[in-house]
């Protein structure tokens, strides 16, 4: 959020309410809401580590009068964060970990099933692509957020192919119970 | 209940190729009701194409039944079969096997002139499908002339302008770019809500996710089976993407 901010500041000084229009016609087709308390609470902290300033604006006597602008040091933050590499998209293994652990259990815990386990992971995912398909046809070709929903669409189609190679080589940490019909 | 559409039960399908025997199902059993859109998915070899090869009685069991629209299609000559097919099934595959020789709407009709329909008849409902899918400019085209895209759209008219009771499709987007994906997913979509039973096998879970239920399949088992519809009355997922950090 933080980098976010200070480049929809990069693009020209603004107040809170334009922070968060340029916001919200960059991501909001992604679902990715975010309320103006929050840009608010951003734009302060960030004028504490000096990374952006604010003047009054003049005339009017709306709430809204401070107008925020990039400071150098949010520029030279901003420059540093270009330099920093991405982070790598390392796979948090919750389902595996819980797939082990039901075998580990199983004594303790009778009641656990493996299967029960991938199924009710595969069923979220569906279920998320299937609210992502949706999403993205809300979405203009060509979008940011168009990207971000493609983005998650991708991971969960490979989650959902990693999950039957779960099944299909992790037999052996599967309990040998037969799946209810 | 009312009868199902379609109805394999136990169904067990091995091929032998000289001294190996590989069993491509291993009695495996799947009910489609009127209106169902099922997709059957899994890693290359599960069985899945197999499947929706007897369900369409382009492929008989070694034992095990398959019913459709009432009638056992299983022990039918590939005559009898054939009959039962043209009358029920509507067929896409991932190469669209159109005929290159026939005009794009010759191609599309031809469902129906095998069935008897006046020519006349058979030509304009053929358009009626062909510009409902959006390639009704087409028509007098050769298919060669059309990407790869539109040839699956006439391919797919091919395949419900005799209203099959049932659209069964092997990898129908597996052959084309995402966005012609796109549309032919969509199309699906569309025929499913105006009623049409599709029975599906991708290994593309993005397209499985349209379907209603999507069915597992592993070393020639159905290890799995999720319905999706009650998602659709959920509120979407706000928390698919995180701009946090």
């Amino acid at each position: 959020m933080k980098y976010v901010v200070l480049g929809l500041l990069a693009a020209g000084p603004a107040h809170g309410y334009e922070v968060r229009r340029r916001y919200d016609e960059l991501f909001a087709g992604a679902g990715v809401e975010v309320n103006v308390g929050q840009i608010y609470v951003t734009l302060g902290r960030l004028e504490k580590d000096g990374l952006v300033t604010h003047t009054p604006a003049s005339g009017g006597d709306r709430r809204d009068r401070k107008v925020y602008r990039l400071t150098d040091t949010g520029t030279k933050a901003l420059r540093e964060w270009f330099a920093e590499r991405p982070d790598t998209p390392i796979v948090k293994p919750d389902v595996l970990l819980r797939l082990v652990t039901a075998r580990l259990a199983a004594s303790v815990i009778p009641g656990i099933d493996a299967r029960a386990i991938i199924a009710d992971h595969r069923q979220q995912c569906y279920e998320a692509l299937r609210d992502l398909d949706r999403q993205a046809g809300q979405t203009p070709p060509g979008s940011v957020s168009g990207l971000l929903l493609q983005a998650t669409a991708l991971h969960l189609q490979a989650e959902l192919r990693w999950l039957e190679a779960c099944e299909q080589q992790l037999t052996q940490i599967l309990p040998e119970t037969e799946p209810q019909p | 209940m009312t009868q199902p559409l379609l109805r394999a039960s136990a169904l067990v399908r091995t091929y032998r190729g000289g001294a190996r025997e590989h069993a491509a199902l291993r009695d495996v059993s799947l009910t489609v009701a009127a209106g169902d859109w099922v997709a059957i998915t899994g890693p290359s070899g599960c069985g899945k194409s197999t499947l929706l090869h007897l369900l369409g009685g382009l492929d008989r069991p070694d034992s095990g039944e398959v019913w459709l629209a009432g009638t056992r299609l299983d022990d039918r000559d590939e005559s009898g079969r054939a009959l039962l097919r043209r009358r029920h099934v509507g067929f896409v595959f991932q190469f669209l096997n159109l005929v290159p020789t026939m005009t794009v709407i010759g191609n599309v009709e031809l469902p129906l002139v095998l069935q008897g329909v006046a020519r006349r008849e058979a030509r304009a409902r053929s358009l009626e499908v062909l510009e409902e899918l959006g390639v009704g400019d087409a028509a007098d085209a050769a298919p060669a002339e059309l990407s790869g895209g539109q040839q699956q759209r006439v391919a797919l008219a091919r395949a419900v302008v005799h209203r099959p009771d049932v659209l069964l499709a092997d990898e129908p987007t597996g052959a084309l770019d995402s966005a012609s994906a796109d549309v032919v997913l969509d199309l699906l979509r569309r025929r499913h809500d105006s009623g049409q039973s599709i029975v599906l096998v991708t290994h593309d879970h993005r397209v499985a996710a349209a379907a209603d239920r999507v069915v597992t399949m592993l070393d020639g088992e159905i290890v799995d089976e999720r319905d999706l519809t009650g998602a659709k009355d959920r509120p979407t997922y706000a928390n698919l993407i995180n701009l946090e950090g």
